[in-house]
């Protein structure tokens, strides 16, 4: 399933919940997320990286230069405490809809 | 958010270096990842980028999501905008112009209806204050509340938050080191200056004690008379100066900022007014004052009439018949302060607001078709680029950015222009209205300006976002020549525009007419009088000095005698009023011999003391009997010279001569001795009223004109008439010096001010309209050449297409003229207050316009008819 075929902001709460576990430049998000999906979800550049410079730009995240695993320089990004306190809002708000969900596809 | 706009916009460089170099690395692991699982690198590297999906596209999604990704679109449209602008300077030129003028204008205007109707006024709390008048209905002249009503209200009214008098002070002498200065000054209640909200720059107030008769004398200075006269020394409070003889004592200096809220009184001296309070005071005292009360917060003025008219009424038992006859029909009027400051020309001012508002609709018009015209030869353009995907929104935006771009560009022209504008019209303004002086380009009239430059922007740009709406891809891209014709939604959109044009700048143009037709009208008025080689002077005999009636006799006398010999001076004369000025003196007049009116019933006429060659000297006809002569001195009766119109009033179709009146208190009896031809004496808008003349000797009174008929130049003869005076007496001090020719002017003044302004409006009206139709029919001689080729080829004859270009014009202008012309019927109501002896629907006036317009329509339609048929149809046939 590509990132575009997700219910909006969907793509945040992944990419959130992917930072809590620590700092990362933009192809580990994307390989980290399909990784805790099962390969579920593929998110493509074209809707990652606007996604994380609109995160920045509303300080849920934070970004730095480092030097990636195989010594390229990268953009490292991580969570601000904004962005937790986003997260958490965020999941309350997923849960509150996959309960919704699941009651509608149950209900007879 | 807001500091990542600030680094979009200010390090877009770095941001932008920061986006390649992330992306780029991004392919660049994906490809080490490639590598690692055993493909060659370059095969792993072109894997990568193909996985990505293009760099650029990627960056370009980027950008579109950031935080002021607007900004870059607007930059790129405004590029796009100048570009296009450039390669069209003529129409940008045109544009630019059309809106700068009409911004111009209106940013004047505006600045006037700022400081005259909408700035606060400078009192405190002014929307609460109201100016409160006594008059008679049948009198023009308003005399002002009588004082026992004045104190009566103060002691009684319970809506009022106070409520205080003055009155004039008259010119008063001040005397410093043997100089003699004419000041003007004005009496006030003690409570004025704090009802108003005045804080002095200096000393103190005047107190309630103060402000009884027979108090110590005190005065308040003005500060500019403090500045000039005792060098803004602070040294000045507790000082005693010489007024009119007498020492007072100053006590206090008024701020600079302060103007008198009433135009009529001067504000070089504050003096108390001194109202009689004992008991009694109704028998002793008993003066005309000026009124002004501020009304509690919440309650109307209506409210505030009936009180103090009921007031009148309940007191009326308690007070002296001769007062309560006096007063009987008469009415009281409130006005609010603003109004009441600005009643004579805020009319005025909005007539000519709406006026340039027209002349900015009619260029805002001219500018849409301008860009309708170009719309058009744009199609094509519009056309691709909705073919190569760029939405409806996104073109519209483009085209309002253009627009937008030329009326801002208007807009900063159009603010210069009115910053310009701004002292020539406010040297159109009266004289006397103060609040000319707060007229300027502030934060409101700024605001103003851009709101009008983005209206303009967005009525200009419609027009070509309405044309691009109806164009049909698969037709315009199709379409070969671009001469041949076109849509009719364009043509009747355009020719709509035009009429509408035509139809405004007609109103304006017949508005205008009427205007110029009562300067006329004004300007040709038999005055009365001659005013041509007569100099006016002003003299004022200090009161302690010359306080009988023999004494200000002598000197008038020895006046007459010396100026009289002044050489070059063919004729002297004095009188204590003048034509266009009016007398300072009224009587309640009578006729003797018929059955007396109730006290108070009597007619109140001015009355004027005049020198035995007044009218020579004037040349104001005798129609019949005589003048005065040195033997009407102490004649009993005593003889009296009245206008026609008294005459014609007191005696219809009777003589008047030899007929004897009284008027004043006196019962001695007058004898009409002549009969003087009508002058306009209350100014050049008001018809001649009744008047008496009576000889100088009978009523010598303390403020008088001296006037000289002379071919002297004038310094000359103002210096030698100064000369004169001051040998008989140094301390008599003179102003007001003009000559007839001057204060006729003067009374012209504003409705040549009105005509000029409105006459300028209305000519740019015309020339922006007769622009529009111009336009229009070079267009449509442009698009239709291969028709009027054919038509020629065929065996049209040139008078022929002379005829039908024309002919299309003058359509178009007519039917623009006729609503115009019903536009003018109900607009020039408006006008009404501002003509004089002039119909707002004068016939004459409305046609007279209508045919100018016509006649520069057909001009305007000639120029391009001419082309027209200079066109050669073998080359127009061959063009395409």
């Amino acid at each position: 399933m590509a990132a575009e075929d997700l219910l909006p902001g969907t793509l945040d709460l992944l990419i959130l919940q992917t930072l809590s576990l620590g700092p990362q430049h933009g192809l580990g998000i994307s390989r980290r997320i399909e990784q805790i999906t099962g390969g579920t979800f593929r998110v493509m550049p074209g809707s990652l990286f606007p996604a994380l410079h609109r995160m920045e730009e509303q300080s849920w995240l934070a970004a730095e230069w480092g030097e990636s695993e195989t010594n390229r320089k990268a953009k490292y990004y991580r969570l601000t405490k904004s962005g937790s306190k986003r997260l958490g809002l965020e999941k309350v708000r997923w849960d509150k809809v996959a309960l919704a969900i699941r009651s509608a596809l149950e209900a007879r | 958010m807001f500091r990542a706009l600030l680094r979009n916009l200010l390090r877009r460089r770095q941001v932008e270096h920061d986006l390649d170099q992330e992306i780029r690395t991004y392919a660049d692991i994906l490809a080490d990842e490639k590598a690692r699982s055993g493909i060659p690198r370059t095969e792993a590297e072109r894997a990568a980028r193909i996985e990505l999906g293009g760099i650029e596209q990627v960056k370009e999604q980027v950008r579109a999501s950031r935080t002021g990704a607007w900004f870059d679109a607007l930059a790129a449209d405004l590029r796009y905008a100048l570009r296009t602008l450039q390669r069209n300077p003529g129409f940008a030129a045109v544009t630019v112009l059309t809106l700068a003028l009409g911004i111009g204008a209106n940013t004047a205007l505006f600045s006037i209806v700022n400081a005259l109707l909408l700035r606060d006024l400078p009192y405190r709390d002014a929307s609460r204050l109201v100016y409160v008048t006594e008059f008679w209905p049948h009198e023009p002249y308003a005399p002002g509340p009588p004082s026992p009503d004045f104190v009566n209200w103060q002691v009684h009214a319970r809506l009022l938050d106070g409520i205080q008098a003055y009155g004039g002070g008259g010119d008063l002498t001040l005397t410093t080191s043997g100089d003699a200065v004419r000041l003007n000054g004005t009496v006030v209640t003690a409570g004025l200056l704090d009802m108003l909200g005045v804080q002095l720059a200096l000393g103190r107030n005047f107190t309630p004690e103060e402000d009884r008769p027979g108090a110590a004398p005190v005065v308040i200075l003005g500060y500019a008379l403090w500045q000039r006269h005792f060098g803004g020394s602070s040294d000045i409070i507790g000082k005693q100066i010489e007024l009119d003889g007498g020492g007072r004592t100053v006590i206090g200096v008024l701020p600079a900022t302060f103007a008198f809220p009433d135009n009529n009184f001067g504000q070089e001296l504050l003096l108390p007014l001194g109202l009689d309070l004992n008991p009694g005071w109704r028998e002793r005292d008993l003066r005309l004052l000026r009124v002004m009360a501020r009304v509690k917060p919440g309650v109307t003025v209506e409210a505030l009439h009936t009180e103090l008219a009921e007031l009148v009424r309940r007191t009326a038992s308690e007070e002296p018949p001769q007062f309560v006859t006096m007063r009987k029909d008469m009415e009281i009027r409130l006005i609010p302060l603003r109004q009441w400051l600005t009643g004579g020309v805020s009319r005025a001012v909005l007539v000519l607001q709406a006026a340039v508002a027209m002349v900015l609709l009619i260029g805002c018009l001219n500018v849409a078709n301008l860009q309708i015209a170009r719309g058009i030869a744009r199609r094509k353009e519009m056309a691709l680029r909705t073919a190569l995907g760029a939405g409806r929104a996104r073109i519209t935006r483009q085209l309002l950015t253009e627009s937008l771009l030329l009326s801002a560009l208007g807009g900063v022209a159009g603010l210069a222009l009115g910053y310009g504008a701004l002292h020539l019209i406010r040297s159109f303004l009266p004289a006397g209205l103060h609040l000319a002086d707060t007229i300027r380009i502030d934060p409101p009239v700024l605001a103003f300006t851009l709101a009008i430059a983005i209206m303009s922007g967005i009525v200009t740009g419609l027009a070509p976002v309405l044309a691009a709406s109806q164009t049909r891809l698969d037709v315009t891209l199709k379409e070969g020549s671009s001469r041949t014709s076109e849509p009719g939604s364009h043509h009747r959109l355009h020719r709509g525009l035009v009429i509408a044009e035509v139809a405004v700048a007609m109103v304006l143009l017949a508005g205008s007419g009427l205007l110029v037709r009562s300067f006329a009208r004004m300007a040709s008025l038999d005055p009365g009088f001659d005013p041509d080689g007569v100099l006016t002077l002003r003299i004022a005999l200090p009161a302690r000095k010359y306080a009988t009636d023999q004494s200000r006799a002598t000197f008038l006398s020895q006046l007459l005698e010396r100026a009289a010999a002044i050489p070059g001076v063919q004729n002297a004369a004095i009188g204590g009023g003048l034509p266009l000025i009016g007398a300072r003196i009224r009587a309640g007049t009578w006729v003797d011999g018929r059955p007396a009116p109730p006290p108070g019933g009597r007619p109140s006429i001015p009355v004027t003391g005049v020198s035995s060659n007044y009218f020579e000297t004037l040349r104001i006809p005798l129609l019949s009997g005589r003048a005065f002569t040195e033997a009407d001195r102490d004649s009993s009766p005593h003889a009296v010279i009245v206008n026609r119109a008294f005459a014609d009033r007191f005696f219809p179709g009777e003589d008047a001569l030899d007929r004897n009146i009284t008027f004043g208190g006196s019962k001695d009896l007058n004898q009409i001795v002549g009969i003087a031809g009508n002058v306009r004496q209350g100014g050049l808008r008001i018809a001649a009223e009744p008047a008496i003349y009576v000889s100088y000797r009978q009523i010598p009174e303390s403020e008088i004109l001296l006037v000289l008929r002379s071919r002297l130049p004038r310094a000359a003869l103002s210096a030698a008439a100064a000369t004169t005076i001051r040998s008989i007496d140094p301390d008599v001090p003179v102003y007001d010096v003009a000559t007839m020719q001057d204060r006729l002017g003067e009374a012209l003044s504003i409705q040549r001010a009105n005509m000029a302004l409105m006459g300028v409006f209305a000519a740019l009206a015309l020339l922006l309209a007769s622009i529009g139709i111009f336009g229009v029919i070079a267009y449509m001689v442009n698009r239709r050449s291969l028709e009027i080729g054919i038509r020629m080829a065929l065996g049209a004859q040139r008078s022929d297409v002379l005829k039908m270009v024309l002919g299309h014009g003058m359509i178009l202008a007519l039917i623009g003229i006729a609503i115009g012309l019903g536009g003018a019927l109900a607009a020039t109501r408006a006008l009404r207050t501002m003509l004089f002896e002039v119909s707002p629907n004068d016939p004459w006036t409305l046609a007279a316009s209508a045919v100018l317009f016509a006649g520069v329509a057909a001009a305007a339609c000639y120029i391009p008819a001419r082309r027209a048929v200079r066109v050669d149809p073998m080359t127009t046939l061959r063009h395409d």
